[in-house]
C-alpha cells in the first residue's frame, strides 16, 4: 500500500513493514491475499504520468504560532518503479530556493540531492534516511519516498466507515524491519478512489500509533483522484502538519530534464513548469 | 416459502440496483427475462447506453457488489446459491456498449413488489452554479459533442463562451417494495441499498462537486414499514435520477479582454482555486541581517565588547527566462569597546548578468563560485576570494566574497562542464591590525602560524605588512556528474590563493642573517617588512560523493604544484603538495540529529629544510540536533589538529520558533600549542549573543 502516493501527488508512496510474523500468522490466507491485491491496486492506481502542484505546508502546535512552508512539487513516473520528483520551497525566506531532487529506482534504491541556494551548490544526501522530519514538519523522509507493495506484508482487516465514507481497513507490515521507520501501518482505503482516508503509523512495535494521517479533502482533478488537503499528526508530541494543495495539474508532459541537477540548481528551469 | 420470498426479493433488489445504475444514460431491457426449471431461476437483463466500455464495466462492478451483498444478507439462512454472470459488448443497434447480465437464483419466487409513481418531477438548476454574468444566450444539448461544436462556432463569432454540465432531475417510476419476514433482514437490505445508491454517484457523476454529490445521495428514499395486513416488513425504496445535459452560454466578448492563456501542449489543467494562479515575479529581493554582541571570556588583555552587524541584500531582475540581472551588496560593521576600534564598510556582492540557453548558462560579473564537496572546507575551492575578517566564525557562504569572473556552464545529459575565468585577482580580506581577530598581534609580537621566538617577535612588532595582490586571477574548469549511486568531479585550476603567504622582505632577511639584529634589518629595507604573496600554481583535483549505508561519504583530493613555504634561511620557496580529505554526513538515530565528521590533511612533497610542518591533519565537522518540537537547535562545530594540540569549538544554542528570525547564544573557544590557530587565539575565547534573519 502506498499511502502517500494517494496523499501527495508529488510525494510518493510509502508503506509498512516489519517481519512481524505474528501478524502474518494470525492473518488468514484470504485476508492477506486480498490485502496484497488491494495494496497493489493502490500502488497502480491512476496517478497520471506526471504532475506538478503548488502546496502549502502548515506546521501547527497548540499554543504556538503556526509556521508555513510554500512549495512546488513535480513528479514523473518514468517507468514502473522509476519515479522522479523535485520539490522546491519558495517560502519562508530561510528555506526559499531550497530544492530536493529524488530519483527513486525500482526496489529500495534512490538517489537524493539537496540544493542549498546560499552556497549555490547541490549535494548528495543519504536516501536511506527515513525517520528524519522533512523541513521540521511531521512528515518523515520515508513518507515521501516510493514504496513498492512487495516490500510489505498486507492484511485486509475488514470494513469501516469514516466520515460517512465506506473504506477497507488495510494493515501493512514491513517484510524487512530495517527498511522502514515504522513497524506497522494501518489505514482505511476508500475503494472507489483507492485513497486511504486515514492512516495510523506505528513505531517500535508499540500498540498505540505514533502518528496519524487524515485526509480532509479529496476530489477528482483531471479525472484523477487527488488528495487536496490532509493532516499528519504526531500523537506523541501533539504537533500536526497540514498539507494543502492549492493547484495541481496532471499529464503536462514534464520533461526528464526537469529532474536533473541543472533544474535543481537553477530555479528558472523549473519555473516554466509551475502550475 | 421463505426461500422463495427471498429469491423474489433479491430479484426486485437487482432490478432496483439497475435503476440506480441507469441514472444518466442507461436503458434497461427486462423483456423475456425469466426462465425457470423448477430448481433455479435464470433472469436476463440488458443494460444499454454506455458510451464507453470502461463505463459499462464500472457499472458491472457496482452491480456485482450490490448483488453479492444482498445475497449475503438476504440468503443467509438459505442452502441455495446465487450467481451472476455478465458480458460487456458493443451495442450494434444504438452504438456504445451494453451489459448482458444473467442472474441465477434458487427458484420459486413468492413475494411481489409494487411500483408506484413518484410524485416529484422537477427540472432544477440547484445543482448548477449561478452564472457570474448575465447571459446573453444559452442552449442545452443532450450530447457533449454537439455542445462543443456549438461552442466552437460561437467562439468563432467572437463570443465569450461557457460550456457547462447541467444536471436535471427526472422522475423514477421504479419504486420497489420488498417484503421481509424479519425486520433485521429488511434493515440489512436497506443498508446495502443505501450504500449502493450513494456509491453509484462516484461513477455516474464523477465530475460532481462534494455538495452536488451529497445532494444526489439525498435523492434516494429508503424506509421500512411494518405490513400489518400481510405480515412482515416492507422495504420501500425509490429514487430520483439525474439526466446530464450540456449547456452552452455565451456573452459578447469585450474587445479589450486578453485572450485566455493557452495551456501547455497536451495539458489538462484544472484550477482548483479560482484566481489562485501565482505567476513568478520578474523581480526578487532577498537577503539576510545579522546582529551580534560579543564578550571576551577572559578579559585579561583589556578587550571590551566585540560586536558585529551585517546586512546582505540581493536584487534580481529577470525580464525573460534567458536573461537575468543580479545586484547584491553587503555592509559590515565592527565595534570593539576599550580599544575604540570601529569599522563600517561596504562591499559589492554578486553583481552579474546571466544569459541562459537550453543547456548552458553564461554569467559575467562579480560572482562567487565554490567548488568542492567537503563541508565548510572544500579542498577544490581555489578560485574563491576568502573573507577572514572573522576567521572561521561564520558559515562558509559568509566567508566567501564575489570576484569578477566569466563563467560558462554547459549541461550535457548528466554531465556538467563548468569553466571559469577570473581576469582580476582579489586578495583575501583580512582583519585590520586593530581587530580582535587580527592574525598579527604586534603588541605581543605574535603572528598566527609562526612559532614564537625573539627574532620573529621583534620583526612582527615593528615590521609592516603589505600585499602583492592585483594582476591576473586565474581560471578553472570542472567536469562533474551526479549519477546513480555516485557523484564525481574532476577539476583543473590555474590559480593564485587569495590568502596571503607572508615572505620576509629579502633586504630585511639579508641584513637579519648578516647581523642578527631585527631593528637594523627592518631599518635597512625600503617597503614592507612582510609581503603577502599569492604564488600562481596549478591545482588538479577530484571529488567523490556516494551513499554509504545510512550516511553519505564525501572525498576530495587535490594536487598542488606551488605551495609556498619558508626555508630554514627564511627564503620564500614553493614545493608540491597534496591536500586530501574524507568525511561522512550521517543522521544518528535516523532522526533530526546530523553529524558531519571529516578528516583533512595537507602533505608537502619533497619539502626539505623548511620551517613549515610537512604534514598537517585536522578533524573537523559539526553536530546539530533540534529539540522541543524543532523550536530549539543545539549545534557544535569543531576543528581538531592531530599532529599537535590545536582545538576550536563553537557550541551554539539557537531559538528557531519565530521564523524567519533566529536568536542564538554561542561561544568560540580556542586552545592549542603556539604556532597553531588554537594556540594563537587561545586567549581570545568569545561569548556571543545574536539575532539573524532572512528576508
Amino acid at each position: 500500500m502506498s499511502f502517500l502516493k494517494s496523499l501527495y501527488p508529488y510525494f510518493l508512496g510509502v508503506v509498512v513493514l516489519s517481519a512481524d510474523v505474528s501478524v502474518c500468522a494470525l492473518a488468514s490466507e484470504e485476508s492477506v491475499s486480498a490485502g496484497t491485491t488491494l495494496a497493489q491496486r493502490i500502488y497502480d492506481r491512476e496517478n497520471g504520468r506526471d504532475a506538478s502542484s503548488r502546496g502549502v505546508m502548515v506546521l501547527e502546535e497548540k499554543g504556538r504560532p503556526s509556521r508555513e512552508r510554500k512549495l512546488y512539487t513535480y513528479r514523473l513516473d518514468k517507468s514502473k518503479g522509476e519515479i522522479w520528483s523535485l520539490v522546491r520551497f519558495v517560502s519562508p525566506a530561510d528555506i526559499s530556493g531550497v530544492g530536493l531532487l529524488t530519483l527513486d529506482h525500482p526496489g529500495d534504491n534512490s538517489d537524493q540531492w539537496l540544493y542549498l541556494p546560499e552556497l549555490d551548490k547541490s549535494r548528495r544526501i543519504s536516501s536511506d534516511r527515513k525517520g528524519g522530519k522533512f523541513v521540521g514538519s511531521d512528515i518523515y523522509f520515508e513518507d515521501m519516498q516510493d514504496r513498492e507493495p512487495s516490500m510489505d506484508w498486507h492484511n485486509l482487516m475488514g470494513h469501516q466507515t469514516f466520515q460517512d465514507q465506506p473504506c477497507e481497513v488495510l494493515e501493512s507490515t514491513p517484510r524487512k524491519a530495517d527498511n522502514s521507520v515504522y513497524s506497522k501501518r494501518i489505514g482505511c482505503v476508500h475503494l472507489p478512489s483507492l485513497i486511504p482516508l486515514w492512516v495510523d503509523f506505528y513505531r517500535d512495535g508499540k500498540k498505540e500509533p505514533s502518528k496519524r494521517m487524515v485526509v480532509n479533502r479529496f476530489d477528482k482533478v483531471s479525472g484523477i483522484w487527488t488528495v487536496l488537503e490532509s493532516t499528519m499528526s504526531d500523537l506523541e508530541k501533539g504537533t500536526q502538519t497540514r498539507l494543502r494543495i492549492e493547484k495541481v495539474v496532471y499529464n503536462v508532459n514534464l520533461q526528464e530534464s526537469l529532474f536533473s541537477r541543472q533544474a535543481l540548481e537553477d530555479q528558472t528551469v523549473e519555473k516554466a513548469f509551475r502550475p | 416459502m421463505v426461500l422463495a420470498e427471498w429469491v423474489r426479493a433479491v430479484l426486485r433488489a437487482c432490478s432496483f440496483s439497475m435503476v440506480i445504475l441507469s441514472a444518466p444514460v442507461l436503458a434497461v431491457d427486462m423483456t423475456g427475462l425469466s426462465q425457470s426449471d423448477g430448481q433455479v431461476m435464470t433472469r436476463h437483463l440488458v443494460l444499454k447506453g454506455f458510451s464507453t466500455k470502461e463505463q459499462a464495466e464500472r457499472a458491472v462492478t457496482v452491480l456485482k457488489d450490490a448483488f453479492a451483498a444482498q445475497w449475503r444478507y438476504q440468503y443467509a439462512e438459505s442452502s441455495g446459491s446465487a450467481e451472476m454472470h455478465h458480458e460487456v459488448r458493443a451495442d450494434t443497434e444504438r452504438g456504445g456498449y451494453l451489459v448482458d447480465v444473467s442472474i441465477i437464483t434458487p427458484s420459486a419466487p413468492v413475494e411481489e413488489g409494487d411500483s408506484s409513481a413518484i410524485p416529484v418531477v422537477s427540472v432544477d438548476q440547484a445543482l448548477t452554479e449561478t452564472p457570474a454574468k448575465e447571459a446573453s444566450g444559452q442552449e442545452v444539448f443532450p450530447a457533449e459533442s454537439e455542445a462543443q461544436v456549438r461552442a466552437d462556432a460561437l467562439r468563432g463569432e467572437g463570443k465569450e463562451v461557457e460550456l457547462k454540465v447541467v444536471r436535471v432531475l427526472v422522475p423514477d417510476d421504479h419504486t420497489v417494495k420488498k417484503r421481509f419476514v424479519r425486520r433485521t433482514d429488511a434493515a440489512r437490505a436497506l443498508t446495502v441499498l443505501k450504500e449502493a445508491w450513494a456509491e453509484q454517484w462516484q461513477y455516474q457523476a464523477p465530475d460532481a462537486t462534494e455538495d452536488e454529490r451529497e445532494a444526489l445521495e439525498r435523492l434516494g428514499s429508503f424506509s421500512i414499514q411494518e405490513d400489518k395486513e400481510q405480515g412482515g416488513y416492507l422495504l420501500i425504496a425509490r429514487g430520483i435520477n439525474i439526466k446530464t445535459n450540456y449547456r452552452v452560454r455565451w456573452w459578447t466578448a469585450v474587445a479589450e479582454q486578453a485572450p485566455p492563456e493557452e495551456p501547455p501542449a497536451g495539458a489538462v489543467i484544472d484550477a482548483l482555486i479560482e484566481g489562485a494562479d501565482e505567476k513568478p515575479s520578474a523581480f526578487r529581493l532577498n537577503g539576510r541581517v545579522k546582529g551580534e554582541l560579543g564578550w571576551p571570556a577572559a578579559n585579561g588583555q583589556g578587550d571590551g565588547g566585540v560586536h558585529y552587524a551585517n546586512l546582505y541584500a540581493a536584487f534580481a531582475w529577470q525580464p525573460a527566462p534567458w536573461l537575468e540581472m543580479h545586484v547584491a551588496g553587503r555592509v559590515d560593521g565592527n565595534w570593539q569597546q576599550n580599544v575604540r576600534w570601529n569599522e563600517v564598510n561596504s562591499l559589492p556582492g554578486e553583481v552579474f548578468m546571466r544569459w541562459r540557453g537550453e543547456k548552458n548558462r553564461l554569467t559575467v560579473g562579480r560572482q562567487s563560485v565554490i567548488w568542492g564537496s567537503l563541508d565548510a572546507v572544500p579542498l577544490n575551492d581555489r578560485l574563491s576570494r576568502v573573507d577572514l575578517r572573522r576567521v572561521m566564525m561564520d558559515d562558509l557562504q559568509d566567508r566567501r566574497l564575489a570576484v569578477p569572473m566569466v563563467r560558462w556552464e554547459q549541461f550535457m545529459g548528466g554531465l556538467k562542464l563548468d569553466a571559469v575565468l577570473q581576469p582580476e585577482f582579489k586578495s583575501a580580506l583580512l582583519p585590520a591590525l586593530d581587530s580582535y581577530w587580527s592574525p598579527i598581534d604586534q603588541k605581543n609580537g605574535l603572528a598566527m602560524g609562526m612559532e614564537v621566538n625573539p627574532l620573529v617577535s621583534a620583526l612582527v612588532s615593528k615590521g609592516t605588512f603589505g600585499d602583492d595582490g592585483g594582476g591576473w586571477g586565474g581560471a578553472g574548469i570542472r567536469l562533474s556528474q551526479a549519477g546513480e549511486g555516485l557523484d564525481w568531479a574532476l577539476t583543473v585550476q590555474r590559480f593564485r590563493p587569495s590568502t596571503p603567504y607572508y615572505e620576509l622582505n629579502p633586504a630585511v632577511r639579508s641584513t637579519l642573517l648578516a647581523t642578527g639584529n631585527p631593528q637594523l634589518a627592518l631599518s635597512s629595507a625600503s617597503g614592507d617588512a612582510f609581503i603577502g604573496r599569492h604564488p600562481l600554481g596549478w591545482a588538479v583535483g577530484g571529488d567523490l560523493g556516494m551513499p554509504l549505508g545510512p550516511a553519505t561519504l564525501r572525498m576530495e583530493a587535490v594536487y598542488l604544484t606551488d605551495v609556498p613555504v619558508t626555508t630554514n634561511d627564511l627564503r620564500l620557496d614553493s614545493v608540491q603538495g597534496v591536500d586530501w580529505g574524507a568525511g561522512i554526513e550521517w543522521n544518528p538515530g535516523d532522526a533530526e540529529a546530523r553529524l558531519i565528521a571529516q578528516i583533512v590533511r595537507r602533505q608537502l612533497l619533497n619539502a626539505e629544510h623548511v620551517l613549515n610542518s610537512v604534514a598537517v591533519t585536522h578533524l573537523n565537522g559539526s553536530y546539530q540536533d533540534e529539540f522541543f518540537n524543532g523550536r530549539w537547535r543545539m549545534s557544535l562545530a569543531y576543528a581538531i589538529g592531530l599532529e599537535q594540540r590545536d582545538f576550536y569549538w563553537k557550541p551554539e544554542l539557537t531559538y528557531l520558533a519565530h521564523e524567519p528570525h533566529q536568536l542564538y547564544l554561542a561561544a568560540h573557544l580556542f586552545t592549542g600549542k603556539p604556532g597553531t590557530m588554537g594556540g594563537y587565539y587561545e586567549k581570545k575565547d568569545l561569548l556571543t549573543m545574536g539575532w539573524r534573519m532572512r528576508f
